[in-house]
């Protein structure tokens, strides 16, 4: 176990739908970073690191200005994809708190998708935008995360029979789990499994209820080490394992052989069952991003839950629906259900388990853990132990 | 896969079409993405063997022309 990093600290704005943010990206972010300062009892000009992902908006150099640091010591950003990186963020602020280049560092990601563009829109990728590699899918309509997922959970189904019906359980139980959350964006708007499968394709096998939502907020964590810790009101949760990586061969293409169909989680999944020591049937509660259900269904079996001819029952039955649930998953809503702030809102849901104060509280949390966006290189995945 | 929402205003005459990935037989490891053609839509299935076919594309900046590999079913498949 690592626990030489403690998140003292989890700030959000309001959420909304996409584009009905009524304050700018920027402000969203300061929102959401001054919230976690207060949650943790620090003065803002304390704070003195800033790590984001996939956001070339809203620079560090600016935040730290307008927000009033004294001193900004640390910044970084994880490179490539976008949310697969969410739980990396916590990761490089343990490195920088531990390592003792900084003393209060701030993870955040802010999405004002009126203001800017939708992530999940093409038309961005037509002027000259387009990442490397996705230029190979642009003449034959292939331009956004929805197809590629959809490509590779079309023929994972293929290859292990898996039904639609598992797909439909994770929405379901996303869906079930906001309505217990007055933050969420879906909250008082239940979906029913005849409602899902009524609902249009986007790209099968996707429905629309299998994609996220995309919305306008922030979010903000703050990690500084144990020590620094005592002194402040609130709970300290422990960080006790971090992963950011991929495997051989995963940078070159998405689409090749020896990984199709894949998310590349294994090897996050590796690293966090070795460095903390435990194994999935150990983790109380699950906090698994879902850009899509698909992803989510290929991510639990990479690392480890089940095999793929299994997760039809796996998720069945209501399985991951609830505070009892017999893996309490995504808890706050996750991105189809609370909001889609790039799946940083999910950390914050996990260490919401650890302290204790879920909307949605799985009973005894020793291990909360949160996983990033599958299906993107290099995967993430932050676990956290209980509060103190 | 069959693509049913038009992400760009250049596909909404297109939807619903096909995306597949191709693996190219003598070249193991070799997939390669692209749209099935010259086929109902929903007939395409996993595993159906394909010939490539040769369309011209543009480029809308410089206007450009140049030829992109396409996949049709292959007779008799």
């Amino acid at each position: 176990m690592h626990g030489q990093a403690v998140v003292v600290g989890v700030g959000e704005s309001e959420y909304y739908k996409h584009g009905g943010s009524p304050d700018t990206e920027f402000q969203l972010a300061c929102t959401a970073i001054r919230r976690a300062a207060d949650d943790a009892g620090l003065e803002l000009k304390q704070l003195d690191g800033l790590i984001s992902y996939m956001d070339y908006r809203n620079s560090p150099l600016r935040l730290a200005a307008a927000l009033g640091f004294d001193e900004l010591s640390w910044s970084a950003t994880p490179w490539a994809g976008g949310g697969n990186n969410s739980c990396a963020t916590l990761q490089f602020a343990d490195a920088a708190v531990s390592g003792g280049y900084a003393n209060y560092v701030v993870g955040f990601r802010a999405l004002a998708q009126g203001q800017f563009q939708r992530l999940g829109s093409g038309a961005g990728l037509m002027g000259g935008g387009a990442p490397e590699g996705m230029t190979w899918g642009l003449p034959y309509g292939l331009m956004t995360p929805a197809q590629e997922c959809a490509l590779q959970t079309k023929r994972w189904m293929h290859d292990h029979g898996v039904s639609q019906e598992a797909l439909a359980s994770i929405s379901l139980a996303c869906y079930a789990n906001a309505q217990l959350n007055p933050r969420a964006v879906r909250y008082g708007r239940p979906l029913t499994r005849e409602a899902y499968h009524a609902s249009r394709w986007i790209v099968e096998p996707f429905h629309l209820y299998d994609c996220c939502q995309e919305n306008d907020g922030a979010a903000a964590l703050i990690v500084t080490t144990p020590e620094r810790a005592k002194d402040l009101p609130g709970k300290a949760v422990p960080i006790l394992a971090t992963a950011q990586g991929l495997g051989p061969e995963i940078g070159l293409n998405t689409f090749q052989q020896k990984w199709f169909p894949g998310m590349y989680y294994e090897n996050v999944g590796r690293m966090i069952w070795e460095r903390a020591g435990v194994k999935p049937t150990d983790i109380d509660v699950l906090q698994l991003y879902e850009n899509f259900t698909g992803p989510v269904l290929m991510a639990l079996c990479e690392m480890g839950y089940c095999k793929p001819e299994e997760v039809d029952a796996f998720v069945a039955d209501g399985a991951l629906e609830g505070p009892d649930a017999r893996l309490p998953f995504n808890t706050s809503g996750g991105n189809i259900g609370e909001a889609y702030i790039h799946g940083l809102e999910m950390v914050i849901e996990a260490v919401r388990q650890s302290r204790g104060d879920s909307t949605c509280q799985a009973k005894n949390v020793e291990l909360s853990l949160a996983v990033g966006g599958p299906g993107y290189a290099p995967g993430s995945a932050v676990l956290f132990g209980a509060a103190a | 896969m069959l693509v049913h929402h038009a992400v760009h205003p250049a596909l909404k005459e297109r939807v619903p079409y096909v995306i597949a990935i191709v693996s190219v037989d003598g070249a193991p490891g070799c997939n390669v993405q692209g749209n099935i053609v010259n086929c109902a839509p929903e007939t395409a299935e996993i595993g159906q063997k394909v010939r490539a076919v040769f369309e011209e594309a543009e480029d809308a900046t410089s206007g450009q022309k140049f030829l992109i590999p396409q996949w049709e079913l292959a007779p008799g498949d």
